[in-house]
C-alpha cells in the first residue's frame, strides 16, 4: 500500500514538473485598431488559442454592446452591423474574442506572433454622396488623408488600415459636380472621386472617425490647388573668399571657389565658344576676393562677378581653350569644379576610327513620306559622313553599307566590339502632322560628360554647316525613360556615341534638303566639323 | 489481518491509479488548449453590402487618356478626359479610348498606328501592366524618334492615371509576344515607366 501511494505521488509530482500548470496560461499581447494601439485595461491576453481584450475595447472600436442568453452579448459596430460573441471570464475579468468581436462587426485579424500583435482591419462598409457630403462607412474607426490629384479633377482619399468589400468597384454619383467615385485596393483602401471641376474640399469628420465625412462644394472658399513641387531650399547666402587656378596634370585642372560656408551651384555649357559657366545663388563676393590666382593653359581666362543683389546671385565664367568636360563638387568651404578634356580627345581626326550606324534598314523602313523612306536618307548620309571622314584621314565603319534589317543592340557592339572612338546614329525625324516641326536635334545619353560634350559639339556643327532650325542637344532622357537603345548600349563602355536626327521627313522643306545630296554633303561637313572640334580642339566655325 | 491488509492495498491502488487519470487529462486538456500558437481570426467573413443610397447603375464612365500638343515646334502629352459607355476593366476602357482616337482631327488623330486593336485585357502584376496590342501596332507605325516617344508614354500614362496607383510600369506585347522595338528608337523589352519630361509644364 505504501509503495502504491508513493509511487502516485512521485507520478504526480513529475506531471507536475512536465506541465507548467494545470491550466492553460494566458500572455498578455498587443492589439492595434489599425495604426493606433488599443488603450485598454486590463491587457488584452492570449490564451494560446485566441486573443481576448476586455469589453471596454469595444468604446475604441465605436461599438456597443447587450447582454444575450447565458455568458453571450451582442455587440453592434457604429454602422448597425450586430452579432453574438460569448464572453470568456479571464482572472475574474469579463473579456471577449477579438476573432468573435471582428466577426461581429466587419473587418480582418492580422496576427503577428513575432511581436504578440493582434491588428484589426477596419471595412469600407459603403460609400454615398448626399447633400454635397461623401460619407465612407467603415466598421470601426479609421484615419485617412484626403488630397487633390494634381494633373486632373479628382480627390484622392486613402485609409490605410482598411479594406474594401470588393477589390475595385466604380459608384456612379451623377451629382453636378462630382461624376462617380472609384473603390481600389493597393496596400490600403483607396477612393478616388472624379470630379466634374475642380471644386474644393473640406473634411468634416474627426481625424479618427467610423464614417469619414468629406464635403465637395462650389459654396466652400476657393483653394488654389497646388502642383505639389519639392520645395527648392532658400538659396544660403554665403561669401566667396577667393578662387584658385590649380593644374592637375597637362590637360586637366582644377578651379576652387573659396566660401564661408556650403554654396550652391547651377552651371551651363557651351561649345562654341567652349565656355563652363558657374552660377552661385547666394554668394556675395567678398571685397577682397581675388580671381588671379593660377593659371592653366587649357583655361583662356576667369571672371568672377557679382551677377545681382537682390537675388544675391555671382556668377564664374571659364572661356576655355577647347571642347572641355567637368564636374563640380560643393564642399562645406568650397566649391572644387574639375575640368577635363572629354573621352576620345587629343591628337587628330586621323588617328580616330568611327563606327556610323545609319538608322533602321531592311524590312525596318523608320520614317516615311510617300515613296521617301528614312532607311534610305540614313544611308545617303552615312555614306556621305564616311566619305568626308575619310578625306580627314580617319577609319571608318558603316553598321550597313545597304538595305539591311539590324537589331539596335548589334548596331551598338559594332562599336564595342571594335574598340571605335566614337558612334554616331544617323536618323531622320517624322511626327504626326505634317509641317508642323522642323530642324535638327542631336542626343546623348541620359548626362554622361563626354556624350554631352560630343553632342554639343557636333550640333553645333551641323547647325551652322547647314542653317537649319537648331531644336538643340538634348539628353535621350527627354523621349524616353531609359533612353534610346543604341546609346545606352554604349554606357560605360567609354565610347562616347551620339545620334543626330537630321531633320523632318514630314515636312516638305526639310524633306526637300533631305533628299538633296548638296544637304547632305553639309550634313556630312557640319559633322566633321563638330568631331575636329572635340578631337582636335579647333574652333567649329 | 491478513484480509484487513489486502483491502487497504486495494484501496491504495485505486487511488493512485485515480490521481494518474486526473493527471494525464489535466495534461491532455492543457496541451489541446494552446492550439498551435496562433489565435483564431475570423475567416473572410460574408463580405458586408456596399449600400449605396443614391447609386444608380453606370451609363457612363471617364476615363483619362494622353494626347500629343504642338507648343511653339514642342511635343508634349496632355490628359484629355472622354466619356464612354464601354463596360469592363477601367484599364481595358481606357486603352480601347485611347486606340479609339485614331482618325480624330489634329495631332491627336495621328499618335496610335492604324488598326491598332487591344487583343487580351490588361494584366496588372507587382505594379507593371502588360498591354497585349496587334501586329498593326509594329506593322502600321511609320513615325521618327519623337512619334515614338509620344506614342510608347501616351500608353504609358493613360494606364498609369487610371489605374490608381496600381500600375507603376508598363510591358507592351505585340501578339502576345515581346519585342525589341516599335520603330526603331527604344527599346520595349523591358517594362517601360513613363517619363514625365514629355508633359506638358504647367503655366
Amino acid at each position: 500500500m505504501k509503495q502504491a501511494i508513493w509511487a502516485s505521488v512521485t507520478l504526480l509530482l513529475l506531471l507536475c514538473a512536465i506541465i507548467p500548470g494545470a491550466r492553460a496560461e494566458t500572455v498578455p499581447v498587443r492589439v492595434m485598431i489599425g495604426t493606433r494601439q488599443a488603450i485598454v485595461a486590463p491587457s488584452p491576453v492570449f490564451n494560446g488559442k485566441r486573443v481576448l481584450a476586455p469589453l471596454s475595447i469595444l468604446n475604441s472600436l465605436e461599438a456597443t454592446y447587450k447582454a444575450a442568453q447565458g455568458d453571450k452579448i451582442t455587440i453592434t459596430s457604429a454602422s448597425g452591423q450586430s452579432g453574438e460573441v460569448e464572453t470568456v471570464d479571464v482572472n475574474g475579468t469579463k473579456m471577449i474574442p477579438m476573432d468573435g468581436v471582428i466577426s461581429a462587426i466587419g473587418g480582418d485579424c492580422l496576427w503577428d506572433e513575432e511581436s504578440n500583435t493582434l491588428t484589426l482591419i477596419a471595412r469600407v462598409q459603403s460609400v454615398e454622396f448626399v447633400d454635397e457630403v461623401l460619407k465612407i462607412n467603415c466598421s470601426f474607426p479609421v484615419s485617412c488623408s484626403v488630397r487633390n490629384w494634381t494633373s486632373g479633377n479628382k480627390i484622392i482619399i486613402e485609409i490605410p488600415s482598411a479594406k474594401h468589400v470588393a477589390e475595385a468597384q466604380e459608384v456612379f454619383i451623377g451629382s453636378p459636380v462630382v461624376t462617380r467615385a472609384r473603390l481600389g485596393q493597393d496596400g490600403v483602401a483607396r477612393i478616388v472621386l472624379d470630379l466634374e471641376k475642380n471644386v474644393p474640399f473640406k473634411v468634416l469628420s474627426q481625424p479618427v472617425a467610423s464614417q469619414i465625412q468629406i464635403k465637395v462644394s462650389e459654396s466652400l472658399p476657393k483653394v488654389r490647388v497646388q502642383v505639389e513641387k519639392p520645395k527648392a531650399p532658400a538659396d544660403q547666402p554665403f561669401t566667396v573668399t577667393g578662387v584658385e587656378v590649380r593644374p592637375v596634370r597637362d590637360q586637366q585642372f582644377e578651379v576652387v571657389v573659396h566660401t564661408d560656408g556650403k554654396g550652391n551651384v547651377s552651371t551651363s555649357y557651351g561649345v562654341d565658344p567652349p565656355q563652363i559657366v558657374i552660377k552661385l545663388p547666394g554668394a556675395i563676393l567678398a571685397d577682397s576676393v581675388d580671381t588671379h590666382n593660377g593659371s592653366h593653359s587649357m583655361l583662356k581666362d576667369l571672371k568672377l562677378t557679382q551677377e545681382s543683389h537682390s537675388p544675391t546671385m555671382a556668377r564664374l565664367v571659364m572661356n576655355l581653350n577647347r571642347v572641355m568636360v567637368y564636374n563640380v563638387r560643393v564642399e562645406e568651404d568650397a566649391i572644387r569644379v574639375m575640368v577635363r578634356p572629354p573621352d576620345g580627345a587629343g591628337g587628330t581626326l586621323a588617328d580616330k576610327f568611327i563606327v556610323i550606324d545609319p538608322g533602321h534598314g531592311g524590312s525596318q523602313n523608320g520614317a516615311c513620306n510617300g515613296s521617301v523612306y528614312e532607311k534610305d536618307i540614313n544611308l545617303r548620309i552615312a555614306q556621305e559622313l564616311a566619305s568626308a571622314l575619310e578625306a580627314e584621314g580617319a577609319r571608318v565603319q558603316l553598321t550597313r553599307n545597304g538595305d539591311a534589317t539590324m537589331g539596335l543592340a548589334v548596331r551598338s557592339e559594332v562599336a564595342i566590339n571594335k574598340n571605335a572612338d566614337f558612334f554616331i546614329s544617323i536618323h531622320c525625324n517624322s511626327n504626326g502632322t505634317k509641317n508642323s516641326a522642323s530642324g535638327i536635334e542631336t542626343y546623348y545619353h541620359m548626362s554622361e560628360p563626354s556624350p554631352l560634350a560630343l553632342a554639343y559639339a557636333v550640333h553645333a556643327g551641323v547647325c551652322s554647316a547647314t542653317g537649319m532650325c537648331d531644336r538643340k542637344a538634348r539628353s535621350d532622357k527627354s523621349l524616353y525613360n531609359s533612353g534610346l537603345a543604341v546609346l545606352r548600349r554604349l554606357e560605360n563602355t567609354g565610347v562616347p556615341g551620339i545620334l543626330v536626327e537630321c531633320g523632318y521627313i514630314n515636312h516638305s522643306d526639310d524633306r526637300s534638303r533631305l533628299t538633296d545630296t548638296r544637304y547632305r554633303k553639309k550634313l556630312a561637313d557640319g559633322i566633321v566639323a563638330g568631331l575636329k572640334a572635340y578631337v582636335e580642339g579647333t574652333p567649329i566655325k | 489481518m491478513g484480509k484487513k491488509k489486502q483491502k487497504t492495498t486495494s484501496i491504495g491502488w485505486v487511488v493512485a491509479l485515480l490521481l494518474v487519470a486526473f493527471s494525464a487529462a489535466a495534461g491532455v486538456t492543457y496541451y489541446m488548449s494552446r492550439g498551435v500558437g496562433k489565435p483564431i481570426v475570423p475567416n473572410q467573413s460574408k463580405p458586408a453590402v456596399v449600400k449605396p443610397h443614391n447609386v444608380q447603375p453606370t451609363p457612363k464612365r471617364e476615363v483619362a487618356i494622353y494626347l500629343p500638343e504642338v507648343v511653339h515646334g514642342a511635343f508634349y502629352l496632355v490628359p484629355s478626359t472622354r466619356t464612354t459607355a464601354l463596360e469592363g476593366d477601367i484599364l481595358d476602357v481606357a486603352m480601347k479610348v485611347l486606340l479609339d482616337t485614331t482618325g480624330e482631327s489634329g495631332e491627336a488623330g495621328k499618335l496610335i498606328p492604324k488598326g491598332t486593336e487591344l487583343l487580351s485585357t490588361v494584366k496588372v502584376n507587382k505594379g507593371v501592366a502588360v498591354v497585349n496590342l496587334s501586329k498593326e501596332f509594329t506593322d502600321n507605325f511609320s513615325g521618327g524618334s519623337t512619334q515614338e516617344s509620344l506614342v510608347l508614354n501616351s500608353i504609358a500614362y493613360t494606364l498609369v492615371d487610371n489605374s490608381n496607383g496600381k500600375v507603376k510600369k508598363v510591358q507592351i506585347l505585340v501578339e502576345g509576344n515581346a519585342v525589341e522595338t516599335l520603330g526603331g528608337h527604344f527599346e520595349l523589352t523591358d517594362p517601360m515607366e513613363p517619363d514625365s519630361a514629355l508633359l506638358k509644364p504647367d503655366k
